[in-house]
């Protein structure tokens, strides 16, 4: 069954450090595939190219936490694969 | 070779009453630079000092990432991803003593973490990177202000790239 989640104001790490904000975003899980698709705001080149990096997605008790498998960032739109949900 | 970078990888340090800190291994160029601005005060001149008043808590918020502490009804109290401004005022909130231990824990692993960097600089740094850290560090007595520094880990990362 489709999982599909929806925000604005979520960001990358790696590690604990800080790699990146996002804007809106939509993690979709299909097939047993989850995928990310989100506005970049801010990100630092250095960072987004290591491994392994997390995408956080805060909400009300705490934060959701994918790993990133694999990320390309092209004109502002970030497009990620990942992992499963962290818990 | 090492390279040049850091690494987002953490430590845990323990301290008295079973509690631990988890802290960064090493602070970047970056973070120390945050570091050192919160301890400096500009005077009327334009010069800036150090405030001797803040260096342990600059020094504390730039390592300090998670901790064990709870409150009197065992409810963990967060510090995860909170901002430096909103984790000093939970440090103002210990008791004196329990700030000071932390401190104390923090910047002898600074200590040590200056001294594994001096040691790689000298040629004598290990091929795993493990820190030169005494498991019973001088310079802190009483009974509440004991510690100990754990094995270190590289959580919640660990693999290699």
């Amino acid at each position: 069954m489709p999982v599909t989640v929806r925000g604005v104001d979520a960001r990358l790490v790696w590690g604990y450090l800080p790699a990146g904000t996002l804007g809106a975003y939509t993690v979709t899980r299909e097939s047993g595939r989850w995928t990310l698709t989100a506005t970049v705001v801010t990100s630092d080149a250095f960072r987004v190219a290591q491994h392994p990096l997390a995408f956080v997605a805060p909400h009300t008790h705490g934060a959701w936490r994918w790993p990133i498998a694999t990320l390309s960032i092209v004109d502002g739109t970030l497009t990620a694969s990942l992992g499963p949900p962290e818990l | 070779m090492p390279s040049r970078f850091v690494r987002p990888d953490t430590t845990v340090l323990k301290i008295s009453r079973g509690d631990t800190l988890t802290v960064k291994r090493r602070l970047t160029h970056g973070e120390t630079i945050a570091s050192y601005a919160r301890m400096y005060l500009a005077s009327a001149d334009g010069q800036r000092a150090v405030n001797p008043l803040q260096v342990g808590m600059a020094i504390v918020t730039s390592y300090l990432i998670d901790w064990s502490l709870t409150t009197d009804d065992g409810v963990r109290v967060n510090i995860r991803d909170v901002s430096v401004e909103a984790l000093e005022a939970i440090l103002n909130s210990l008791e004196p003593e329990s700030f000071t231990e932390i401190r104390e824990a923090i910047q002898a692993h600074d200590a040590a973490m200056q001294a594994e960097r001096e040691a790689e600089k000298n040629g004598l740094g290990t091929e795993t990177g493990s820190p030169v850290i005494s498991p019973s560090p001088s310079g802190v007595t009483g009974p509440t202000s004991g510690y100990a520094i754990s094995t270190p880990t590289s959580t919640p990362f660990s693999s290699t790239n």
